[in-house]
């Protein structure tokens, strides 16, 4: 057992190997005894345990004893543009322990359940279809991120919530100076706060004209006028909604067809695969493979814990790492193959766990099962049209991905 | 609310702790579902079979805020 005495090792965040970009840094998961949990130093000379252990995760996402508030002191603060908006006091949910957590996320549980997800499928295959036609009507090559992967996710979340797709730019804009860790504090902070601004001035529109089955409108009928939460929460719960809405569908969707043209036999496999189970397992096993989640989920303990052969302090920062659990052998046996069957694939980290798991992970699922069935089928020998080492990644956001994917293909179907 | 799974042991639901994932209803979809005016966890039998047992303590063991909790007898 470990004492107070622990040295850092290395710095978090680290950036990936361009040469394998789906692998975890090294310096999370490398040494000689690959120990699950490890401390490392952060951009701000603080210091924090990182843990990459699969199941050392899961524990402490579960743990009532851990916390997710930024205001707290030891709160691992991992990038300026995270340490601004975390620290502007304008938290939403997911930085909230229970029961306060519980209170705001039930504004929105109703809307993401698996039955209402399911019955979106119609209208994000249409989306999908027409974004598909819109690239075969351009020619290749063309930027797949920019005519593609972000439009769909965004559109999609744009819809969920009955607002204006022409303002799609400013939330695209302001969430990626949220999360780009090239971002200052201040330009961070200002960003989120611009997004808060757009945020009220939807809430107030559907507080003067409620519609119909609408998100917001409910949220307001239901939740603020009975006093359960506050317009601030409603207009923060938003904002969390777009950021987490569109960016990371997009990333993953580039990092999945990415994937899946460097596994030309896998590929070939999912072209042909017929159960909707089989396509779904697929996803799941690209969203382990090509984990876009690099911020780590940031923690706080608020007790003594052991876990991992270490005991973690009360006061002391945790960052729990979704790309190291999610290629730890110990649970995904031979994790730097991509194998589209891989029967645990199910159980990945991307989304996280404990009381903070992602509130879109059906949504998510759906849009890539639908998008890349679509995507390969329509335009079955897609390929990337630069060679690989111009491909610049997101190794200076919150999200991992691809800033453009230039892509060819002959004829489409 | 409990709920007694054959010989096997218990289920325990806790509708506070539950955060409407709906892994639940992805793992066990014959038992669980979710109320379509929260979003939260219902179980839908009032007797669970114990066929459907395997599936129910999978739910149990993967429900992410612990909502579901099997207790082995």
């Amino acid at each position: 057992m470990s004492t107070e005495t622990v040295p850092a090792a290395g710095t978090y965040p680290s950036p990936r190997d361009a040469r394998c970009p789906y692998e975890p840094p090294k310096a999370y998961t490398g040494g000689p005894e690959q120990q699950p949990v490890r401390k490392m130093r952060l951009w701000n000379g603080d210091e924090a345990w990182v843990v990459a252990g699969y199941e050392e995760g899961r524990m402490l996402l579960g743990d009532p004893r851990v916390s997710a508030r930024p205001d707290l002191p030891g709160y691992p603060h991992v990038s300026p543009a995270l340490a601004g908006y975390r620290k502007s006091g304008l938290q939403t949910f997911n930085n909230k322990d229970n029961p306060e957590h519980n209170v705001e996320r039930r504004m929105f549980t109703k809307w993401f359940t698996v039955k209402r997800m399911e019955r979106l499928r119609p209208r994000i295959q249409d989306l999908v279809d027409q974004a598909v036609d819109r690239l075969v009507a351009m020619g290749s090559p063309v930027d797949l991120v920019e005519h593609f992967a972000l439009p769909i996710p965004s559109q999609v979340i744009f819809e969920l919530l009955n607002a204006p797709y022409r303002d799609h730019e400013i939330v695209e804009h302001e969430t990626h100076t949220m999360l780009s860790w090239r971002s200052s504090a201040e330009e961070s902070r200002a960003a989120s706060q611009r997004l808060l601004d757009y945020c009220y001035g939807l809430i107030r529109e559907r507080a003067e004209n409620p519609r119909a089955d609408d998100v917001l409108s409910l949220a307001i009928s239901e939740h603020v006028t009975t006093g359960l939460c506050t317009m601030e929460q409603l207009a923060e719960g938003t904002r969390l909604l777009f950021l987490a809405g569109h960016e990371t569908t997009a990333n993953s969707i580039a990092m999945s067809v990415l994937a899946l043209i460097d596994h030309p036999a896998q590929l070939a496999a999912f072209r042909d695969a017929q159960d909707p189970r089989q396509v779904a397992l697929a996803v799941d096993e690209l969203l382990r493979f090509a984990t876009i989640a690099q911020a780590g989920r940031c923690r706080v303990a608020l007790d003594d814990i052991e876990v991992g052969g270490t005991t973690i302090r009360a006061g002391e920062g945790i960052v729990v790492s979704s790309e190291a659990a999610n290629w730890d052998p110990r649970v995904f046996e031979r994790p730097a193959e991509l194998r589209l069957d891989r029967p645990n694939a199910r159980d990945h980290a991307g989304f996280g766990h404990g009381t903070h798991r992602c509130i879109g992970e059906t949504l998510a699922e759906i849009e890539l099962q639908i998008v890349l069935t679509t995507l390969f089928s329509r335009l079955p020998d897609l390929r990337v049209a630069v060679p690989r080492d111009q491909l610049r990644y997101k190794t200076d956001h919150t999200i991992f991905g691809l800033y453009e994917l230039p892509v060819t293909w002959g004829d489409p179907k | 609310m409990r709920f007694q799974l054959g010989t096997a042991g218990e289920l325990t639901v806790d509708r506070s702790l539950c955060i409407g994932s709906g892994l639940c209803v992805l793992t066990a979809g014959d038992v669980f579902g979710q109320d379509d005016d929260d979003g939260l966890v219902e179980v839908a039998v009032s007797v669970i079979d114990p066929a459907t047992a395997d599936d129910v303590i999978k739910a149990a063991d993967g429900c992410p805020s612990q909502a579901l909790r099997f207790l082995a007898s």
